[in-house]
Formats: C-alpha cells, structure tokens, sequence
C-alpha cells in the first residue's frame, strides 16, 4: 500500500471496483463473500492497476486476479461446508460433451478439477471466452489453454462414470 | 456462446473504455443489431450502479482505513481471559487462502473450528459467537516450515494462540494439521481478529506486538484492519464477533 495516496488508491477502486465485484458475485454469489473477495481481489491487484498502461491490459488483469481468488475461495467454502461430497446431477444421465456446455454442471466440476485447471475451465467454460482470451487472461499459451481444456474434460468423463450407478 | 458475439471480457473492456479503435468500432456495430449483447452491457452498467450505490460507501472506509498509516495508540494490555478446552467437536470454518509469492494461486491456508453449545455452526468472517463456545484450528501450510497464530480483540487483548503463549513461530508440517487444544471465549464482548502467519522461519512475537497492541481495544479498525506487516510470511486473517447470544 505504501507509494499510492488514498486519493490514487480510491480513484482505482473507483474505476475498476464494479467489475472486480461483478467478477467475484459471478463466482460467489451475492453477498459479505462478495464484497469481501473483491476488496481482497483488489488489494492484490492494485499496484499492477496503478502502472497497467490501458483498460486493455487492466481488464485480463482483474479477471486473472478476481477468478483465481474466488474460485479458491468457493472450493474453501465448499470444503467447510462439506458439499463437495454430494453434486447434484444424475451421472447416468450425462452426456458429458452436451453437458459441459451447461455451466451449472461445468460449475460443479471445476469444483473437483485440480487447481491449475479450475480457472482455465471456469473462464472457458461458465464465462464463455475464447481459448485466446482464456490464454491472455492466464498468461499463458494458447496450446497450455488445449491441454487444460482437454485434462479437465478428461477428468469429467472420468468422474460422470464413476458417479453412474 | 457463438463465436459472433463479443465475449463477457470484451464486453467489460467496452464498458470501462478499453479496446482498440477498430474493435470498439466493431463492438458498437455487434450491439446495434443484437439484443442479447445489449442486455448484457446493460447488466455491466446496472452493475456498476449497484456497485456505486450499495457496495463503495461501505467499501471506501475499508480502504481508507487500510492506506491509512497505522496511528492508534497503545491500548491497556489486558488478558483474553481465554481457556483451553479438550474435546471439542470439529467445525471447519475456512479463511481465505493466503497469496502464494505470485499472489495468484491458493497459498496456506487456515481453518477456525467452533463448537456453539453441542451444535456446530458454520462462522464465517465477522460471525457473532458467544460467551463459551470454543474454537480449534486447522492448518494446511503449503510447504511453509512455521506457523504462527496471534489475535487482537476490542477488550485490548493481545493473545498468541500457536504455540498457545509462545514467544515465536512453530515449526509445522504435513498437509493438513490440526492445531492442539482448543479456545473457550469468555464474555468479552466485541471484534476479535486472528492472523495466521505461515513462514519459512520462526516469526518472534515481539516483532508483531506493537501492531497488535495498536489494533487491540479499536473495534473498528480490528473490523476493518486485514493484514499485519510481517515479511515473508504467507498470512490469512479471519475476525468473529463476541458476545451476542
């Protein structure tokens, strides 16, 4: 926090609060969780904020940042809750290529994907972007995006067969 | 989502006046002959009012308070009149994950383990507990070789939960560590912050005490206050409130 006023540091909040809360009530739901995540989100993010050289850059930024944190924080809220037991779709049912394309399903598998895949597979696959975006967001290759994308369905199907009785 | 449309992203980079010339352009074309697009830029801008209206002026204050040098005076040093407990039944309640050194991905992480009565509630930041509910804690330290727990409350109490009134870090290991012992609250009433910092050497309490004893006794800041200046370490922080029924 040091070397940014509170004037520099409200005009940042100011500009980029609303998509950082946006981004985490998508993730969260409405909410002190929310709320809380994008104040943490921005914490973290504001010094890139204060030097990025555009909205452009900005923008991947926060999404990269905000996803991250709360897709940490849902499996957290998850784990003490302990609903990652119990998902609520019926496995025998699943054609899991279709139903990928349904975020609630996606939502509830990235819940159990491996870390390094979660905000890949959320940002392809609940948000919509293109493999291209998600590559910006992450920082990453597009060709690391592939691999993610096809680790994280293989996981799925992995998991549709376990759970079919 | 059809690949015609502009992405959310590309959306929210519109809305907040970002992307080139040229894509702005094409994005202002896209939305005059699609409805569905339009909504959705309406939904960016209502939340942006939302944003405005219901969450900054709580916000604002919190941030304040945070870019704010740390200029409280010393309060009265007062026990916690905490007590340990055994047996207590496990409640997980999991802080956030601290920032792993990129400050992107899941670093430690902290849970805080409450017994109300002989029924087991969920607490989450800023949760009202009561006069003798207890609480444990459990560690996942992320490859970080110490722990340290302190706390901070409004009665101006500053306490060091792990090691349970040690003058430093412990050393931790293992994936996940379920903390010895366990805390009973007495009827202090008001904020109670905890912070649990996670190093790769031992932290001497000494090093953190003046910032703790200049939170304790403020029940404002302990709301509002997150993190303590504590080099290298991977730190979370959690706060409940005490004495409500």
């Amino acid at each position: 926090m040091r070397g940014m006023t509170a004037t520099e540091l409200e005009r940042l909040y100011r500009t980029y609060g609303a998509l950082i809360h946006a981004r985490c009530r998508r993730i969260l739901g409405d909410g002190p969780a929310a709320e809380d995540a994008t104040q943490e989100t921005f914490m973290r993010a504001h010094r890139h904020l204060a030097t990025a050289p555009s909205v452009d850059e900005a923008v991947p930024w926060i999404y990269r940042i905000a996803t991250n944190y709360c897709l940490n924080a849902l499996r957290d809220r998850k784990q003490r809750d302990a609903l990652g037991a119990a998902i609520g779709w019926d496995g025998a049912q699943v054609n899991e290529e279709e139903r990928l394309v349904d975020a609630a399903l996606a939502k509830a598998l990235i819940d159990r994907a491996p870390e390094k895949l979660r905000a890949c597979a959320w940002l392809y696959h609940v948000d919509g972007l293109t493999q291209d975006e998600v590559a910006r967001v992450l920082g990453i290759s597009r060709r690391s995006v592939v691999s993610h994308l096809a680790t994280f369905l293989d996981n799925a199907r992995k998991f549709v067969a376990r759970s079919a009785p | 989502m059809s690949p015609s449309h502009p992405s959310i992203l590309a959306l929210d980079t519109y809305v907040l006046g970002g992307l080139s010339a040229a894509e702005r352009a094409q994005t202002a074309q896209h939305l005059k002959g699609c409805e569905a697009c339009r909504a959705r830029v309406a939904s960016i801008e209502a939340d942006k009012n939302h944003f405005d209206d219901a969450v900054l002026p709580g916000a604002l204050p919190r941030l304040r308070a945070a870019a704010a040098p740390r200029t409280f005076t010393l309060p009265r040093a007062l026990g916690l009149g905490l007590a340990l407990a055994a047996g207590l039944a496990a409640l997980v309640v999991w802080a956030p994950r601290a920032p792993a050194p990129d400050g992107v991905k899941g670093g430690p992480a902290f849970q805080v383990v409450a017994r109300h009565g002989t029924q087991v509630l969920p607490v989450r930041g800023g949760e009202h507990l009561s006069p003798g509910d207890a609480l444990r804690f459990v560690a996942e330290p992320g490859g970080r070789a110490y722990l340290l727990v302190v706390s901070a409350d409004a009665s101006g109490g500053v306490s060091v939960y792990q090691p349970y009134g040690g003058a430093e870090s412990a050393p931790i290991s293992g994936a996940r560590v379920e903390l010895p012992g366990s805390i009973v609250l007495d009827s202090s009433k008001g904020p109670e912050r905890l912070w649990a910092l996670f190093s790769d050497a031992p932290i001497p309490v000494s090093d953190l005490r003046p910032q703790l004893q200049a939170l304790a006794g403020h029940p404002g800041a302990l709301r509002e206050h997150r993190m303590l200046r504590a080099p290298h370490a991977s730190e979370v922080t959690v706060w409940f409130e005490k004495g409500s029924p």
